[in-house]
């Protein structure tokens, strides 16, 4: 199967810090693929590469093959890639309806009519059940609000490959629930999705695979039950020694 | 076809104009002139909001087009041109130059910006000082006088700002309902993120600039029409572009209404109250912006709105 977004080689740099080094992996149709890493690994950097917001120092971008190196973001998001925020950073002075209806307005080429982007916005508020707030302000929402908002300007865009950071961190267990139903809800219609998350619990039963990085290279790729057991992320998140310790139990029970 | 809020505006939009124009069968001398000014200001107010109370970039020198759509109108028709003839390029030059400058300068953020405009209206008034010629530079530039008696050209040119206004208020109204207002209302409050969700944001920008200086123009020029005479220090005079943000701050940025509720409000304020402190004028116009922005932010237009429609309950 062909991907539909292909990460490669890519590194970042700020300044003379290097944010990214090297990091290579594809994204594969109807997947949802995690992403994940210690703080300060690369994550939300690698997602604002893809969008276009950071500079790319080396390597490249593909989606469908076409190359998006360079490109303005909003050319981007136009070729059906679609993005949250970690921190919500939804149109203070525009109402949660209109805040969806601006992805859906100018998320395609074909600019839709004002009904049908209308239209498309209750859709998506719909989806992550936010239609009773339709006409407050950002202001009046709560976190898990703000951050299904995020989720529905995203969706309101009718995107093939969704970009996903932390839409549930800082959420009670209660309210990632559903989200983590719709982000498996929205792989089955066909949606690729790279999920940036902490919430373990979400990335394991969420995603389909599951690329690791720290300090900006990618240090293991595989299903979540590789990364469960996998001994460099063992050691990127719980040290060395206790890396140490799970290999020598593992060799006893097999020995 | 039902009646909607939309043709309710329209109607009312009509009324007014309608109304307006009928002024000069009221009004002798001093008071057509004053409703021509007012008219004026409503005209460049409604330019300055469109970058301003829309897009959210403080286009403090927005005089130039006002300097540039009047420079335009009285060298086309010092060359021979007729007023009709003439007009549009008190619309097209500013428009171009809008365009032309915009890809770089609405790079800037913030004052940055701002600072930049402010040195263009400053550079434009150089510019045509020192190009002489044409420009008639530091000595300006005196129009050919109208065929028509004073009172109906007088009344002709209140005529003209009215309508111009009118189309103006339409535009803006029209603004309020289309995607690019809305690309402008969302890149106004994070410009990122207005990129991330599709939106051109460089070209939305720049689009609003040269609307704000086709309106600010026209103003000019029927202004040049009107005075007869014009020279850098007037017509780049950076009291003009002061005024009008007054004037929007005063009636509500990025409303509909506000930039017509302004310019009357501090018109008519002017002529009333402040023609008896001549010598406090300055201090007076300085103490009002403080006060509307400590006590107004919004305007009135939001306060209005507000009093009207009870606030709904946020659940």
């Amino acid at each position: 199967m062909t991907d539909v977004l292909t990460i490669d080689n890519v590194s970042v740099n700020f300044g003379g810090v290097k944010a990214l080094s090297d990091v290579s992996f594809g994204l594969r149709p109807a997947e949802v693929l995690g992403l994940i890493g210690p703080n300060g690994a690369g994550k939300t950097t690698l997602l604002n590469t893809i969008s276009g917001i950071a500079p790319l120092a080396g390597g490249d971008v593909r989606a469908d093959g076409v190359s998006l190196a360079g490109m303005r973001p909003f050319r981007i998001t136009r070729r059906g890639i679609a993005r949250t925020f970690q921190i919500v950073r939804p149109f203070a002075h525009l109402t949660v309806a209109e805040n969806a209806a601006v992805g859906a307005t100018f998320a395609s080429h074909a600019r839709p009519s004002r009904e049908e982007a209308v239209a498309r916005a209750f859709e998506a508020l719909a989806q992550v059940g936010l239609t009773a707030k339709a006409d407050a302000l950002p202001h009046q929402l709560t976190l898990s609000e703000r951050k299904r908002l995020e989720l529905a300007r995203a969706l309101a865009m009718k995107p093939r490959i969704l970009l996903l950071d932390e839409v549930m961190a800082g959420l009670n267990l209660a309210e990632v629930e559903p989200i983590i139903e719709l982000v498996r809800g929205l792989a089955r219609s066909g949606l690729s999705i790279i999920l940036v998350e902490h919430v373990m619990k979400a990335v394991m039963s969420t995603c389909d695979r599951i690329v690791v990085l720290q300090f900006g290279r990618k240090i293991a790729e595989g299903t979540p039950e590789q990364i469960a057991s996998d001994r460099n992320v063992i050691e990127a998140y719980l040290g060395q020694r206790f890396a140490e310790r799970r290999a020598r139990e593992a060799a006893g029970r097999t020995a | 076809m039902m009646i909607t809020r939309t043709h309710l505006a329209l109607l009312g939009l009509v009324a007014l104009t309608l109304a307006a124009m009928a002024l000069p069968f009221l009004l002798d001398g001093y008071w057509l002139r004053l409703a021509t000014t007012i008219a004026m200001f409503a005209i460049v107010t409604c330019g300055l909001n469109v970058i301003v109370g829309f897009a959210g970039y403080h286009a403090f020198g927005n005089t130039v087009f006002f300097g540039c759509g009047a420079y335009a109108l009285s060298i086309a028709m010092n060359a021979g041109w007729s007023f009709s003839a003439s007009l549009p390029l008190a619309l097209l030059a500013p428009m171009l130059l809008a365009g032309l400058l915009g890809w770089p300068l609405l790079r800037l953020k913030g004052h940055y910006f701002a600072i930049a405009t402010v040195a263009l209206n400053l550079a434009f008034a150089e510019l045509v000082t020192q190009a002489g010629g044409f420009t008639g530079g530091a000595n300006g530039i005196a129009l050919p006088l109208s065929d028509l008696a004073p009172q109906i050209a007088y009344r002709r040119i209140y005529w003209m700002m009215v309508a111009v206004l009118a189309v103006c208020i339409a535009v803006t109204w029209w603004l309020s309902r289309h995607w690019l207002g809305t690309a402008l209302r969302a890149l106004k409050d994070n410009e990122s993120g207005a990129e991330v969700m599709g939106i051109d944001t460089v070209s939305a920008k720049i689009l609003a600039w040269m609307i704000s200086a086709a309106m600010t123009g026209l103003a000019g020029g029927i202004w040049a029409y009107w005075i007869t005479f014009i020279e850098p220090s007037s017509a780049f005079d950076p009291l003009i572009g002061v005024k009008a943000y007054i004037m929007m701050l005063i009636g509500g940025m990025g409303t509909i209404a506000g930039p017509l509720i302004g310019a009357l409000l501090l018109e008519l304020f002017g002529a009333l109250i402040w023609a008896q402190f001549l010598d406090l004028h300055r201090l007076l116009l300085g103490c009002l912006i403080v006060a509307t922005a400590l006590a107004l932010p919004g305007g009135i237009v939001p306060l209005v709105r507000r009093a009207l429609r009870p606030a709904r309950p946020a659940r």
